[in-house]
């Protein structure tokens, strides 16, 4: 069943092909820990004019499917002009998508500050990024960054989808793989181990994080 | 616009009323406070006299009245001669005068205690790190923490820690402070060194000291005006002497008798 030759002859193939898993996980999940944060903290602005649509677009992109967002920024970007590759899009879908959750992580990060350092900084007359940058974030942040791992984990099992827009990432490779020589065993068994190969390491990296920040 | 530092009021509370909820906290509540005074705000909790504090710190705002700082209405600003809702800039204009010190300290747990006390002088006054650094190191001697520089607020007992947080306070110069029961969450034997800190900032002369406590004692010793507050109103507003010696008004006398015998 198993053909060994084969299976070296395609591996260098999947590797490249999850080296673009990995960009696409680190780049979308970098746009959902800058963007996530700043809904958190666009949602606690004094105005609602501000607050209600970051409340709303958090709520939309959280309640409808990945895919389906994936498909919506491939197909109706371009018309409206929009024109960027299928990995950027993917990027960007990904980072959306995920910033919906990450924002929910840095908000209960940002509750968890006590009221009082907010009032001591107000006390000492510190303007709002003055008091973000230096107060608040720094307390709010650490006790959930072992959270923002566990979607950094999440992401990675999510660039499959990425597929359906002809990203040439793992899952992509090896069904073009298997579409050539018709044989599907050896690529997607690869794809599965890459897969749980990156899996136990984040697992080990999250538990280093819980360790690190989790205690505190 | 000429002020006369001497007779005008630094703080003016005009027909204050707040509340949170269903009980009233302050009603029609009027208190001049004039510059260089010490005040000790007396009272049963419930009184009012932590929401005294938070309002002229800005941290509570008011349902009706009028709020005066040094001159500036606090909520309110005027534009081309019409009052308008004040701005932001006009509130750190006004905080800019006042400094407070809290009964759970909120020192930065994450900032070394000399930066917790440089921290907003360099970033919201534009000092120099180095007058700062220096200023810093001047008031925690003052409140004898000098060899506590590099620690971090968790290392700390509690009455280091609220005397840091006074010397955080002092550093952005203030002309009012405000002191809300800063020795109630401390352990017993470590009130003293906190209260013997407020005693020698009540040498300074120019200082506008606010203070509420339940150490009735140290408010005699070194308020030179006592107000007594119940249910959101001033009971009785006199010196000290006459305040606990011969207070005039019955609920008073109840209230320190009570206090005393306690």
């Amino acid at each position: 069943m198993w053909d060994w030759d084969f299976t070296f002859q395609i591996l260098p193939d999947l590797l490249r092909a999850f080296l673009v898993t990995v960009q696409a996980t680190i780049l979308g999940m970098s746009l959902a820990l800058v963007l996530g944060l700043v809904w958190a903290i666009l949602r606690r602005a004094r105005y609602r004019i501000v607050s209600m649509p970051v409340f709303w677009m958090v709520e939309f992109v959280r309640s409808t499917p990945l895919l389906v967002q994936i498909y919506f920024l491939f197909f109706v970007f371009p018309d409206f002009g929009i024109r960027l590759s299928p990995l950027t899009t993917g990027v960007l879908a990904l980072g959306l998508h995920y910033s919906a959750y990450t924002s929910e992580v840095y908000r209960s990060g940002i509750e968890g500050v006590q009221k009082g350092q907010w009032e001591a900084a107000v006390a000492l007359n510190m303007r709002p990024w003055h008091m973000w940058r230096a107060v608040i974030l720094p307390q709010a942040i650490p006790p959930v960054i072992p959270a923002l791992g566990n979607y950094l984990v999440a992401m990675f099992k999510d660039t499959p989808m990425l597929a359906a827009i002809t990203v040439l990432e793992l899952l992509q490779t090896a069904k073009l793989i298997g579409a050539e020589t018709f044989r599907y065993l050896e690529p997607l068994t690869l794809v599965g181990l890459l897969f749980l190969a990156i899996s136990l390491l984040s697992s080990r990296f999250i538990r280093h994080l819980e360790a690190r920040f989790g205690s505190q | 616009m000429a002020v006369n530092k001497k007779t005008q009021p630094i703080v003016r509370l005009r027909g204050v009323y707040k509340s949170f909820g269903e009980p009233q906290v302050l009603r029609d509540m009027n208190l001049d406070i004039y510059p260089g005074q010490k005040v000790a705000l007396i009272g049963p909790s419930g009184s009012g006299k932590s929401t005294i504090l938070r309002i002229l710190m800005t941290l509570e705002k008011i349902d009706c009245g009028s709020v005066e700082i040094a001159g500036d209405s606090v909520w309110t600003m005027l534009r081309n001669g019409k009052e308008i809702p004040a701005n932001q800039h006009h509130l750190r204009k006004v905080r800019g005068n006042v400094g407070m010190v809290f009964q759970h300290f909120n020192l930065f747990p994450h900032m070394s205690v000399l930066r917790n006390v440089t921290e907003a002088p360099v970033h919201v006054m534009g000092m120099s790190s180095d007058d700062a650094r220096q200023r810093a190191i001047d008031l925690l001697e003052l409140v004898g923490l000098s060899d506590k520089m590099d620690a971090y607020p968790a290392q700390l007992s509690g009455g280091q820690k609220q005397r840091v947080a006074i010397a955080r306070a002092l550093a952005m110069r203030p002309k009012i402070m405000l002191f809300d029961e800063v020795t109630s969450a401390l352990d017993p034997e470590l009130v003293g060194e906190v209260l013997n800190v407020l005693r020698t900032l009540a040498h300074e002369r120019e200082m506008t000291m606010v203070i509420v406590t339940h150490e009735i004692g140290f408010a005699r010793e070194i308020a030179d005006r006592v107000v007594f507050l119940e249910e959101g109103r001033v009971v009785e507003d006199d010196v000290p002497e006459v305040i606990f010696s011969r207070p005039k008004k019955q609920r008073t006398r109840e209230f320190l008798n009570a206090v005393l015998s306690h």
